[in-house]
């Protein structure tokens, strides 16, 4: 089939929005491994390490177009690249006036700009826990949060590879693993209050859990939204997943 | 005596130009009072189905056609139809503005006089109720005995539009209309068909797949004559059920 300008720009956008996908996914992931060992210096290095960030100044002296990388910190790439994506996706549709199938595909793309900085966004988040949290040990092995934050990046991932492939085999049972994420949310809850109310000194660390559990549950209910996009981009049908 | 829901309607339409089979067992319906657009690569039959819908087939030689059309319910096909009466009924938008070479006026109630109005006030009330029709009144009220063939582009053709209503019409067939014309033309052009379906019926052949888009309540793609898929606009826009209809649509052709 004869693949045009349009089509070819429409996939390698598909594959940037995966990529960044990725490294905001990655931050997450990173970011709960650094708390788990409570790696303070590793927490510090992912939020504001440094990432390679293409700019172009813009064509306003006639010159020609010229990119240059710059080197910024990652919670700021995280920021500058979602409004480059976003930026990029409305070209497209003002460029070509997509309809059908490629419309619904920039729509899931622009979701999944927006869901995926909210996540990394996270992953700066449960950093700042991190080197914020007093010395210390953690408490009941973190009350089921490691296996809370596995299952949320596991749908995380997931609904990535669904995008990748058009796969919705992959996002079928996303309903019943986020009732499980929002079972072990409460379970949590339920556990740090009663260890709080046992003995104050172990607020900090309770607390902190409270927040993060939080957190992975909004993941994975972006997870959920991206497989709603999914399903429509693929199929055309909208469906309500959760 | 039961309503009728559908303006127009094809059964089982063929068609042949001498030989060569322009139209394959079409099976179409018109809704009543709402913009149909009719889509599809060049030489695929769209516009020789809306040549179908007033019968100006007929005046192309070796041209024959099998099957029903129906308007309003009644079949159109048959020598016993009044041509001429049909044509009144069902008016046509050419994609070349084809002004006659009189005045404003003239053009407009050029119809009107041909079918027997004499009365100046009637004739008078006709023209300036067509071009308000056609949303053009207030750009030539002032200047009505001057040649229709100085005014734009855009203007020539929401004239041609005028000089449909003037006979009374209740359907109203484009080819292309805005084909030649500049996008603030086209963009009034599509408000007026907008407006239109209030009282018209209005099918529309467009190559534009944006205007089809916009203008149109339905739309249905034609391809090497067969009509492949008829649905509400948003839907064949949004997500078309038939892959020939995607891969059209979203450029994916050839």
């Amino acid at each position: 089939m004869m693949k045009d300008h349009f089509h070819r720009e429409l996939e390698e956008y598909q594959r940037s929005v995966e990529k960044y996908s990725i490294f905001a996914l990655n931050m997450l992931r990173d970011s709960f491994d650094a708390f788990r060992s409570l790696d303070r210096e590793q927490a510090c290095e992912i939020a504001g390490g440094m990432e390679s960030h293409c700019i172009s100044p813009g064509t306003s002296d006639g010159q020609p177009e010229m990119h240059q990388q710059i080197m910024v910190p990652r919670k700021v790439f995280l920021g500058l690249r979602s409004d480059q994506l976003e930026e990029e996706g409305l070209m497209l549709i003002g460029l070509n006036q997509p309809v059908a199938r490629d419309l619904r595909t920039i729509s899931c793309c622009m979701n999944l700009i927006t869901s995926s900085e909210r996540i990394g966004r996270y992953g700066k988040d449960i950093c700042h826990c991190t080197y914020k949290l007093p010395e210390g040990i953690h408490i009941q092995d973190m009350v089921g949060l490691a296996e809370m934050a596995a299952l949320s990046i596991s749908m995380l991932e997931d609904a990535i590879t669904a995008f990748r492939r058009h796969d919705l085999d992959m996002i079928r049972d996303f309903s019943e693993r986020d009732d499980v994420i929002d079972q072990m949310r409460y379970s949590i809850y339920e556990d740090c209050i009663g260890i709080m109310e046992e003995d104050p000194v172990t607020i900090p660390y309770c607390a902190t859990y409270l927040l993060i559990d939080r957190y992975l549950e909004r993941c994975a209910d972006h997870a959920c939204k991206t497989a709603e996009k999914i399903h429509y981009m693929v199929t055309g049908e909208r469906v309500d997943i959760r | 005596m039961k309503q009728q829901n559908n303006a127009l309607e094809t059964q089982a339409l063929n068609l042949y130009y001498g030989s060569t089979q322009a139209l394959i067992e079409v099976d179409i319906q018109i809704p009543k009072n709402k913009v149909t657009a009719l889509i599809g690569p060049s030489g695929c039959g769209k516009s020789t189905l809306l040549r179908c819908f007033n019968r100006m087939n007929d005046l192309i030689p070796d041209c024959s056609i099998s099957g029903s059309i129906l308007y309003h319910g009644e079949e159109i096909t048959g020598r016993s139809t009044d041509v001429v009466e049909l044509r009144k009924r069902i008016g046509m938008v050419f994609q070349q503005p084809n002004p006659f070479p009189k005045s404003i006026y003239e053009n407009v109630i050029y119809g009107p006089r041909v079918h027997g109005i004499k009365d100046r006030k009637e004739l008078d009330a006709i023209a300036e109720k067509s071009l308000k029709g056609a949303a053009i009144w207030e750009e030539v009220k002032d200047r009505l005995h001057d040649a229709a063939r100085g005014l734009s582009g855009g203007q020539q053709q929401r004239l041609c539009i005028a000089r449909t209503l003037s006979v009374g019409p209740d359907i109203i067939l484009m080819d292309e209309p805005c084909s030649a014309l500049d996008p603030i033309a086209t963009a009034k052009i599509e408000n007026l068909i907008t407006e239109l379906k209030e009282e018209y019926t209005v099918v529309i052949v467009t190559h534009n797949m944006q205007q089809a888009a916009r203008v149109s309540d339905y739309t249905g793609l034609m391809y090497m004559g067969r009509l492949i898929e008829f649905d509400t606009t948003p839907v064949i826009f949004e997500r078309p059920k038939e892959e020939l209809t995607e891969n059209y649509i979203t450029g994916r052709f050839g």
